[in-house]
């Protein structure tokens, strides 16, 4: 009878331990990361033959180790390209407005310049091309600020984001310590633990390992541990000593910091791709291109003659380029960059290095432009259009970083010109001789190049006879069927029958000309593979908004991917963690019917107990 | 498959957030009229209609540039044709003087003619655009004949031509040289005016008689180089005709093209929406129904 009373009190036991998990369960239907549990039951086995009751086993946790591993590394991806995406969108948003991009800028600057070539003593057409290229430049340093403050905000956004991941690795770190402890509900605490890794791995990419049997630690991506055991590391942001603006990311030790390569997911991956892919291969390509235009235009305008007959003045000022000095520099070399007149401004950041008694070059992406020079005034370190002066000696390993295209992005100015100042001339203008006696006119007359000794001294060509001519008296030259006529920057392209004696006369063009030939070199340029991608200057621009567009939408593929293999993982684990309402109500009943069972297991053995109590006494 | 509550609810959230996500997108191509707004909706369609831009403003410009060279040339054209008829009646009366039976007065009154028509005549050479520009100066910004002390008219424009560019690589000269119309420094229109003239003052009835002669052969020389120049003129006015209906062919296919690529179709966005408004409802439906069955609503 003590049997029977026994077996119906571990019956009783079993079950309201049963109903209390099964209520643990409904009661966190609801909580994100809960993984249901389960009373473990067996048949006690000892004792007599005929059964000794139920034995509780323990509450099993039911979970999922791959669908959660899966999840930690969907949502570290998800995080990442969820943020790539959005700052790309961003960017890509201000570079293909109509508004606040540049395509519009520069189609209406090279419309107007069409407009001073029609008519070149238009003012009205003059002033519109000075406000047009006003309006380049002011668009050109409000992208290049938008851009720079977007940089700023990355930084912002990975400090947070580096304090919530020290704070998420504090805690796993105390999780770790109480499971090893014993401390509280195991199931729950692995439950937290897990919550907590997902959330840490939404702010960086990260491997886990188990270690003796119940100890988690975890890594970065590129190996540098951030947790073992109940030891928990911090994540930090350091100045980049290549690039004092920036901040780096380290993991921070006793006594040393050690840099984290590549974030390589979560927040932090994100922050970091959007950099290096979106807004700073923005800033350097913007700088690059309108810098290219900005020296093309000034070109044209220094080979012309404006309408007070004087050489045309810059129309375009290029700020300073700069040469940042690395934090660890022990030489006292300092860098001296200018843009030279001749080959395309290089696109990107590149670090100069000294090694050897030489200089070295490596791009930002670890390619290696063609660099020339020595780097002394008269024979300059040359990479494209940069040109390099070192001032001072530098020490072995010194480093320097160059980023024209950011400097020239931000730094570029429209200088004040008045509309008179617009070189629309050419250099020289023709006269025929008055005594012309042929039928000689002259069809073009264009500079070649301004620099040279000709470009705008008078020069008299004369004829000896149809096909033959002197320069200034020089040697005697053969007029080709093309008829042109080549001389110290310019060439002259004539037509007709000239006869012995025929001349043309150039001078320096006058004040007040109508000539419209470098208005049309200008207009030209809008067709001209000016650029150093070898595009046209609307086509470049296109191309760099289409690269930006390109991240752009490949981030939000990737998020969206990531968002459906997020669902998908969450669904798994929920198909073995979830609780399901109906299930547990199922439960409940059950339970409930077999623990009433068990009280009337006790009873009986009461009633039992009392027949023979009454036999006895009987 | 085992499902948790949850799962169910999740699932379906994530449907009505899809459906909702397409409808914004697709009211938002009706009512901006923009099927992409940025790059990165379609990087290679962005980046060719950036291009296609880009020639649209330059075939623009280029049309201005043509209206501008045929209003000049139109300009030109008219005055070239007034000074043929100047130089025209100038020959009348060079014929109209040799006849022996005119007097002294009738040739005094017909003097005073020449002289009226020379003065129209270097008005015509030196008639501007309407915008103060000479038409036959060539490059040069004042008056394209001046008269010396002594009277004789002489060619002071330059030697240059403005040319303007009407399509890529095509360019024409907008106005003409005043050398090529009304002749250079020394046998020019005002001289063969002049031969007239003194042939008219001349006593001697045969050095008259000469003189008309050799002033008649002077202003059919001038005559023939009017009408030369009318005739390149014309040459440029068809030539800048011509390449307008390429840039308006150009332009059409370009417009089309662009409209193509970025434009909304508004077809297209019109199902797309109601597709995404029927599965949203769909989904809120089969929400409520499955919401409505939990068997602890049945435990009394």
């Amino acid at each position: 009878m003590t049997d029977l009373l026994r077996v119906g009190l571990s019956g009783l036991l079993a079950y309201q331990r049963a109903l209390t998990t099964t209520s643990h369960n409904v009661a966190n239907a609801g909580v994100e990361g809960y993984s249901r549990q389960r009373v473990e039951l067996s048949a006690q086995v000892a004792g007599s033959p005929f059964g000794a009751g139920v034995t509780i086993n323990g509450v099993q946790r039911l979970a999922d180790v791959y669908a959660n591993s899966r999840l930690v590394d969907d949502s570290s991806g998800l995080a990442a390209n969820s943020r790539l995406a959005d700052i790309a969108a961003r960017v890509d948003g201000l570079l293909s407005d109509a508004d606040t991009g540049l395509s519009g800028a520069i189609n209406d600057f090279f419309a107007a310049a069409q407009d001073v070539a029609a008519d070149p003593n238009n003012p009205s057409a003059r002033e519109v091309l000075l406000g047009r290229a006003a309006s380049l430049g002011e668009r050109t340093n409000a992208l290049a600020g938008a851009l720079n403050r977007l940089d700023g905000e990355i930084d912002q956004r990975a400090a947070a984001s580096v304090s919530e991941a020290n704070g998420l690795l504090e805690r796993l770190g105390r999780v770790n310590r109480d499971i090893a402890a014993g401390a509280g509900n195991a199931n729950d605490l692995l439950d937290q633990r897990d919550r907590l890794t997902r959330q840490l791995a939404e702010h960086i990419g990260i491997r886990t390992a188990v270690q003796d049997g119940d100890q988690l630690n975890i890594y970065t991506l590129d190996g540098h541990a951030l947790l073992l055991g109940p030891e928990a590391r911090s994540l930090g942001l350091q100045p980049d000593p290549a690039d004092p603006d920036r901040q780096r990311l380290v993991v921070q030790g006793a006594g040393s910091s050690v840099p984290i390569g590549a974030p390589g997911g979560g927040e932090l991956g994100g922050l970091h791709a959007a950099r290096t892919q979106v807004v700073t291969p923005a800033l350097d390509g913007l700088g690059a291109l309108v810098g290219d235009i900005a020296r093309a235009v000034n070109a044209v305008q220094a080979a012309g003659t404006d309408l007070d007959g004087q050489p045309g003045a810059a129309l375009f000022g290029l700020g300073t380029l700069g040469a940042g000095a690395h934090a660890a520099n022990t030489g006292g070399a300092a860098l001296s960059v200018s843009l030279a007149d001749d080959g395309a401004i290089p696109e990107g950041r590149f670090t100069l290095r000294y090694s050897g008694g030489a200089w070295q070059i490596t791009g930002a992406a670890g390619d290696a432009p063609t660099l020339s020079g020595s780097g002394t005034a008269a024979d300059p370190l040359r990479i494209g259009a940069l040109s390099v002066v070192v001032n001072g000696a530098p020490a072995e390993g010194d480093r320097f970083a160059l980023t024209p295209g950011a400097d020239l992005a931000s730094g570029l100015r429209v200088n004040a010109l008045g509309a008179r100042q617009i070189a629309a001339a050419g250099a020289l203008s023709p006269t025929l001789g008055g005594g012309n006696a042929g039928t000689l006119t002259v069809s073009g007359l264009e500079s070649t190049d301004p620099a040279a000794s000709g470009a705008r001294t008078p020069a008299s060509i004369v004829f000896e006879d149809a096909n033959s001519y002197r320069i200034d008296g020089g040697a005697l030259q053969t007029l080709g069927a093309d008829g042109i006529i080549d001389g110290a920057g310019w060439r002259l392209t004539v037509q007709g029958q000239p006869v012995a004696g025929d001349s043309v006369a150039l001078a320096p063009t006058a004040a007040g000309s109508g000539d419209n030939s470098a208005a049309r070199m200008l207009a030209g340029l809008a067709g001209s593979a000016i650029t150093g991608s070898g595009g046209t200057p609307a086509g470049a621009y296109a191309d760099l908004v289409a690269a930006g567009g390109v991240v752009s939408s490949r981030a939000e593929a990737a998020r969206d991917g990531f968002a459906r293999l997020q669902a998908a993982d969450e669904a798994a684990r929920e198909a073995t963690s979830g609780v399901n309402l109906d299930e547990e109500a199922a439960n409940l009943i059950r339970l409930q019917q077999a623990y009433q069972a068990a009280a009337q297991v006790v009873s009986t053995a009461d009633q039992l107990f009392q027949t023979l109590l009454g036999a006895v006494r009987g | 498959m085992r499902v948790a509550s949850t799962t169910i609810y999740r699932q379906v959230v994530a449907a009505m957030q899809q459906a909702q996500g397409e409808l914004a997108t697709a009211q938002q191509q009706l009512s901006s009229g923009q099927r992409i707004t940025r790059a990165g909706e379609d990087p290679s369609a962005f980046s060719s209609a950036s291009r296609m831009t880009a020639r649209l403003s330059e075939l623009a410009g280029y049309g201005r540039a043509g209206d501008r060279a045929e209003h000049r040339l139109s300009m030109a054209e008219t005055r070239i044709a007034q000074g043929a008829d100047l130089l025209g009646r100038v020959r009348e009366i060079a014929v109209q003087g040799n006849n022996a039976t005119l007097s002294e007065s009738d040739r005094v009154a017909l003097a005073g003619e020449v002289a009226q028509i020379r003065e129209q005549l270097l008005q015509t050479a030196n008639a501007t655009d309407g915008e103060g520009r000479p038409l036959f100066a060539g490059t040069a910004d004042g008056a394209a004949f001046t008269p010396d002390a002594g009277g004789v008219v002489r060619y002071s424009g330059n030697a240059g031509t403005r040319l303007v560019a009407i399509n890529e690589g095509s360019t024409v000269a907008d106005g003409e040289r005043g050398t090529a119309v009304f002749g250079g420094d020394s046998a020019n229109a005002f001289a063969a005016v002049d031969a007239v003239a003194a042939a008219l003052a001349e006593p001697d009835p045969v050095a008259r008689a000469d003189g008309f002669a050799a002033s008649l052969d002077a202003l059919d020389a001038r005559l023939e180089q009017l009408n030369l120049a009318r005739g390149r003129i014309g040459a440029r006015l068809s030539a800048i005709d011509r390449a307008g209906a390429v840039r308006d062919a150009e332009n059409e296919q370009l417009t089309a093209a662009r409209s193509a690529l970025v434009d909304t179709d508004i077809t297209r966005a019109v199902t797309d929406m109601a597709q995404a408004g029927n599965r949203l409802s769909a989904t809120q439906q089969a929400y409520l129904q499955v919401q409505q069955q939990s068997l602890f609503d049945l435990i009394r």
